[in-house]
């Protein structure tokens, strides 16, 4: 094997490892991530990296359903007592390995099957406790074997203790050769054949074995089931073995399990094997399959950063959706340009006396309004609405998007809680968490900062009020004509006035009469125009829609789907990026 | 059936048709409404046959039992796997059965008893698993079938272990040798996964077909271990007795476990229904509040309304002339009011004010109708609405309509305030009025411009009994001092008035405040949200008492 190919896997495996780590925040993502790669995870762990070195040694390990007589058959093979037989089921649940002195002392060093745990074993009874780690190796030294063999006595695949599935497998992944121990009930059994099925594919070389078989016609039954088998695990002539159901039930164990469709006894077959070749293919095998497997892994990595951004990019349009919902009044700033533009388009003598009027206003305004109210109180016995000040509207404006925000918020809780469980863990502490009242009073302040009228539509307001003055030459003149009339008759009634008076009474007509002008002129301009005056503020809204719709992601977004973006970010970023460069040159090696 | 048993039901069948915002109830809905539909399926079929099952994995033996206990070949049996395709049912005959698809034989010797073989539960042929799942929703009884190599295979655990509880289930060993049995193993596991199991038979059932069949090879009755008594369990131990006990128990599993799914909903609900209550509670207390402050600063706060009302109430009873003075007064100082309702076509509204001035007196002239509500107030309202609808939200329950709501509030608002305006503030106004034009009061207004009235007259009489006609200037005099004394009580009086509405309008705020505070101003519709889910939670809290 080759060491650039050692090197890609090694680095693989590094990536895997950063991969692992850097979602360890995220522990169900990763597990929904890492789900169904138990396959691929276990080739690279126990058969591809170890591998590396190869050492010569076949690696054959007795396997199948419970109680079918695994250990029954490891013994035999050994030709003595050493794996305990019991009568009740899943009595076998850590990995036995027997080998000779030279590979029992590899195994002890970790040498033979990486990544699992050697220890020596000290009775034989401890095979049968489930209290050492699953990744306990029992080994034992048995010098009837050559070199180029090691045995192995594995737990089951198919009882309620799930442990042992997974012992079972990681074993399968480590191993080159399975003898698969069958029996009339179990050889057609779902988690024996799907078993011996993904050993096959993954080129371990797989031995049916019919235990306690019926003798009769020659083992025709036998032979029958193997074939069923064999068919349905995909295996084509694979050499396989029988023993007959009174067989093994004499305490003599050094007995050759004799063949079915085979050259040899098993025993002397295992040993006749080349094992050096097998454990090529096998590993070339495994390469594949976890090269092909990966890649599909990389690949829907892929697939879930889209569906994440997808995800995104809904709660996004969400918030996108709320921010349309609001409906901006236009406050003092925003009436103030017209008025600007009006004073500007007057000729210099009413803007003189408009700016005397304005002033005036600015002292007698507050008195007449305390008058009128209080006419209006006596008299018509008016209490209720006044008009809406600028306080008003802008608490007008908070209420709407403190609304704004909660609504938003609401809606997402159902919707968060319907994603699947994975993906809604992302999100759900944040929501749970989140203080709506704070997160709102952020978004007000961002949106309702001082400056409600940006340079950009400040122009754009002028430019079309602009076009608008040039476009209508006649309303125009209109207009003008009416703002002269307005400002000029207050003074051509004073005048006369006058005379009478010697004085009195003039400065307080001309006083009433230049903001009042200004108010009607505006007013004119507001209602006989007013879709123009829509067109206008259509952009201000935008922009204050748009400002919402900025803070609501600041605000709301990012903090609730922080997790989320993060996971994507490193499904896209580096994590990801290493696998798939080391994948690729795995892949090279095929 | 208990009754209990039968109230449960019904408690369930209820339930099981909710279509309330109570999301995670709402989900559980579709597994509730087939659990109460078998519970009614096994209702109804108490009386009838026994069910039994024979379960368990390819090859351990259960159509070899099956043709053992029937003495003859019903199923078939086969060295290779698997060998029953389909359920093969054995019954009495005469018995119903509506099983599609399924292999029926009808010369049953065992009276009362339906015994079904099933396919196997664990091999590749995926659909004779579910085929036996279908069985399992039928049976009554399971007799569990395994051999030392199957006992503990998770694919037949799997199938079992849903139905703990909802089925009597039994074991029973096959193809028993001599060696050593696996019952003590297999017995172990079991209850320690919360099986319970009543009956455990270990038998040959091979040897006893070979002693029964024509041509078979003969087997003493030993070798066929515990197939007897498996034999004469089915035969004569299941009385009617028997099967109704196991039917009752059965169904009562299965209602257990449908109550104990319901309550664990419930328990995690319930505290959330709690707060949402005080929430809502809360938000109709700040409701109040902001209505409270929002009418008192504005309708009880204008003094001017009040001494209209008080000073029209007393216009319409003064009597003597202070009284009619007044009167004449009231009629002219009114006058602007009172225009705009004598010239509609003027587009003049009347004002909330003047509406409430009128409800104060008695003579109505307007409709009941203030609809105070200002867009202050309903901002409010909509505020406080959308915060309970989050927390409802996050309670786990949909979102109620929000604009829904708006309208009842204000017509609540607005019939609490018409009722304290023309109930208590009304009689407050009323009985100011009254004070002031009871007979003392007018006798005591009246006496001194009576008194000085008939001074000058006496005067007047007195000098021309003495030859003097007085002139206009004695006339004049005496006018402008009448008219000093008119004005001054005038004055006098009207400043009575006004005191006493003073203190009728603020007599009044606190009837206001005990009006608007009274609880259920507003979020009726929250409210019956809120009471209806505590009804279906009390509703399912019952069923614990009941499943006690
Ligand atoms: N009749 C008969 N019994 C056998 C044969 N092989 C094994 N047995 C019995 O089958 C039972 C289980 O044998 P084991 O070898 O412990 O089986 P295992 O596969 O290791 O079982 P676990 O480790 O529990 O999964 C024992 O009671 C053996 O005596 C056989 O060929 N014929
Ligand atoms: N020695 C022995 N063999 C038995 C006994 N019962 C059944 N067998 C054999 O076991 C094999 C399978 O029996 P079946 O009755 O077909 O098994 P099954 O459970 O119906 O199998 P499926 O239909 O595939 O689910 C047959 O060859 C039977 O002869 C028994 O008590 N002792
Ligand atoms: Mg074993
Ligand atoms: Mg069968």
């Amino acid at each position: 094997m080759d060491e650039t190919l050692g090197n890609a896997l090694v680095e693989f495996h590094r990536a895997l490892e950063g991969f692992q780590r850097s979602f360890e925040p995220f522990p169900l993502i990763a597990a929904h991530l890492l789900e169904h790669t138990g396959g691929w995870r276990k080739q690279l762990a126990f058969k591809l990296l170890p591998h590396l070195g190869g050492n010569g040694c076949l690696i054959a390990a007795v396997a199948g359903g419970t109680n079918t007589g695994k250990s029954t058959v490891f013994n035999l093979l050994l030709g003595e007592d050493v794996s305990p037989v019991r009568t009740t089921a899943a009595a076998t649940c850590r990995p036995l390995l027997a080998a000779n002195a030279l590979r029992a002392e590899q195994g002890l060093a970790g040498e033979l099957l990486a990544n699992l745990v050697p220890q020596p074993l000290e009775s034989a009874e401890e095979v049968l406790s489930q209290e050492a780690p699953e990744a306990t190796l029992y080994i034992i030294e048995k010098n009837s074997l050559p070199d180029r063999l090691v045995l192995l006595d594995i737990p089951d695949v198919d009882s309620i203790v799930l442990d042992n599935w997974e012992v079972a497998r990681n074993i399968q992944a480590a191993g080159d050769v399975l003898i698969a121990v069958l029996t009339g009930e179990k050889y057609k059994d779902e988690k024996v054949v799907s078993f011996f099925r993904a050993a096959a594919a993954s080129g371990r070389v797989v031995l049916p074995l019919m235990n306690k078989a019926n003798p009769g016609r020659e083992f025709a039954v036998a032979r029958a089931q193997v074939q069923d088998f064999c068919t349905d695990t995909g295996l084509i002539d694979a050499p396989s073995f029988v023993i007959a159901h009174d067989f093994a039930l004499a305490d003599d164990f050094a007995r050759p399990i004799p063949a079915l469709n085979a050259p040899a006894d098993l025993r002397s077959y295992l040993e006749s094997l080349d094992v050096e070749p097998i454990k090529r293919h096998v590993f070339q095998q495994s390469l594949q399959d976890f090269v092909s497997q990966s890649g599909d892994f990389i690949a829907r990595l892929a697939e879930q950063s889209g569906e994440l951004d997808g995800l995104l990019r809904d709660m996004s349009q969400r918030a996108g959706h709320y921010a349309a919902k609001y409906d901006p009044e236009p406050d003092a700033s925003v009436g103030k340009l017209l008025h600007t533009f009006i004073r500007s388009k007057r000729g210099p003598l009413s803007r003189t006396l408009g700016q005397i009027g304005a002033i005036t206003n600015a002292v007698v305004a507050p008195v007449g309004r305390m008058a009128s109210r209080a006419i209006r109180g006596r008299l018509l016995m008016e209490t209720g609405n006044v008009p809406a000040e600028e306080r008003d509207i802008r608490a007008h404006h908070e209420q709407q998007i403190i609304m704004q925000t909660r609504d938003l918020v609401r809606e997402f809780i159902p919707y968060v809680r319907a994603l699947p469980k994975p993906v809604a863990a992302l999100i759900e502490p944040a929501l749970d968490v989140i203080d709506i009242d704070g997160t709102a009073q952020s978004i007000i302040d961002e949106t309702l900062r001082g400056d409600s009228v940006s340079d950009s539509f400040r122009a754009h307001a002028e430019a079309k009020l602009e076009e608008w003055w040039s476009d209508h030459k006649v309303r125009r003149q209109v207009l003008i004509e009416i703002d002269a009339l307005l400002m000029f008759t207050p003074t051509a009634i004073a005048l006369p006035l006058a005379m009478f008076t010697g004085g009195v009474g003039v400065p307080e007509v001309m006083a009433l009469g230049g903001p009042l002008a200004g108010e009607f002129f505006s007013r004119i301009m507001e209602q006989q125009f007013a879709d123009q005056w829509f067109d206008l503020l259509a952009p201000w809204r935008k922009e204050q829609q748009a400002r919402l719709q900025t803070s609501f992601e600041n605000n709301l977004i990012i903090p609730l789907m922080g997790d989320m973006a993060e996971v994507k970010r490193m499904l896209d970023g580096e994590p990801t990026a290493a696998l798939r460069r080391s994948h690729e040159a795995c892949q090279k090696h095929l | 059936m208990p009754e209990a048993f039968v109230r449960s039901l019904r408690t369930l069948e209820a339930l099981a048709g909710y279509a309330g915002p109570w999301k995670a109830l709402r989900d559980e809905l579709p597994l509730l409404q087939a659990r109460v539909e078998e519970l009614k399926a096994r209702e109804k079929r108490l009386d009838g046959v026994l069910v039994v099952a024979l379960v368990g994995g390819s090859g351990v033996g259960k159509s070899t039992l099956l043709n053992a206990i029937a003495g003859d070949t019903i199923a078939e049996t086969s060295e290779m796997r698997p060998c029953t395709r389909v359920p093969v049912v054995y019954h009495p005959p005469g018995t119903r059965l509506q099983w599609e698809g399924w292999k029926c034989v009808s010369r049953s010797a065992l009276e009362n008893l339906v015994l079904i073989d099933t396919p196997d539960s664990d091999t590749i042929v995926h659909e004779h698993r579910d085929r036996t799942q279908q069985v399992l929703v039928e049976c009554d009884l399971i007799l569990i079938c395994a051999t030392a190599e199957k006992y503990l295979d998770e694919a037949t655990w799997s199938l079992l272990r849903p139905l703990q509880g909802q089925r009597a289930m039994v074991c029973v060993e096959t193809k028993a040798t001599p060696q050593d049995g696996i019952k003590e193993d297999w017995l172990r596991r079991l209850a320690a996964n919360g099986f319970e199991i009543n009956h455990y038979f270990r038998v040959n059932a091979l040897k006893w077909l070979d002693a029964r069949l024509p041509g078979g090879r003969s087997a003493a009755v030993e070798e066929t271990y515990d197939f007897p008594k498996l034999d004469h369990y089915l035969r004569h131990e299941l009385s009617r007795e028997r099967i109704l006990r196991i039917k009752r128990s059965n169904a009562a599993g299965l209602l257990v476990r449908a109550a104990e799914r319901l309550l664990e909903i419930n328990a995690t609900a319930r505290a959330t229904f709690d707060t949402l209550d005080e929430e809502i509670a809360q938000a109709d207390k700040a409701i109040a509040r902001e209505c409270f402050e929002h009418v008192r600063a504005r309708l009880f706060a204008e003094t001017h309304l009040w001494a209209f009302a008080v000073g029209r109430e007393t216009s319409l009873r003064a009597k003597g002339i202070i009284g009619a003075t007044w009167r004449l007064i009231e009629a002219v100082r009114s006058l602007p009011v009172r225009l705009p309702g004598w010239l509609p076509w003027f587009g003049l509204n009347q004002s909330s004010g003047k509406r409430t001035a009128d409800l104060l007196g008695t003579d109505v002239l307007v409709d009941g109708d203030l609809h105070l509500i200002s867009d202050l107030i309903a901002a409010s309202y909509r505020s406080h609405q959308s915060e309970l609808a989050y927390h409802a939200a996050r309670a786990g329950l949909d979102s109620p309509q929000l604009d829904a709501g708006l309208n009842a509030f204000d017509d609540e608002l607005n019939a609490r305030l018409v009722r304290v305006i023309t109930g208590p503030a009304r009689e407050r106004v009323q009985r100011a009025a009254r004070y002031l034009t009871n007979w003392p009061v007018t006798v005591l207004f009246d006496a001194l411009p009576l008194a000085f009235l008939l001074y000058s007259a006496y005067i007047i009489l007195f000098e021309y009994w003495k030859g003097i006609i007085l002139g206009g200037g004695f006339i004049i005099h005496s006018a402008t001092v009448f008219f000093i004394i008119l004005g001054a009580e005038l004055f006098l009086y009207s400043f009575l008035a006004r005191a006493l509405a003073w203190v009728a309008r603020r007599r009044s705020v606190q009837d206001l405040r005990a009006a608007l505070y009274a609880p259920g101003l507003s979020f009726k519709a929250e409210r019956k949200m809120v009471e209806d889910l505590r009804a279906v939670s009390e509703k399912i809290e019952s069923l614990q008492s009941l499943i006690d």
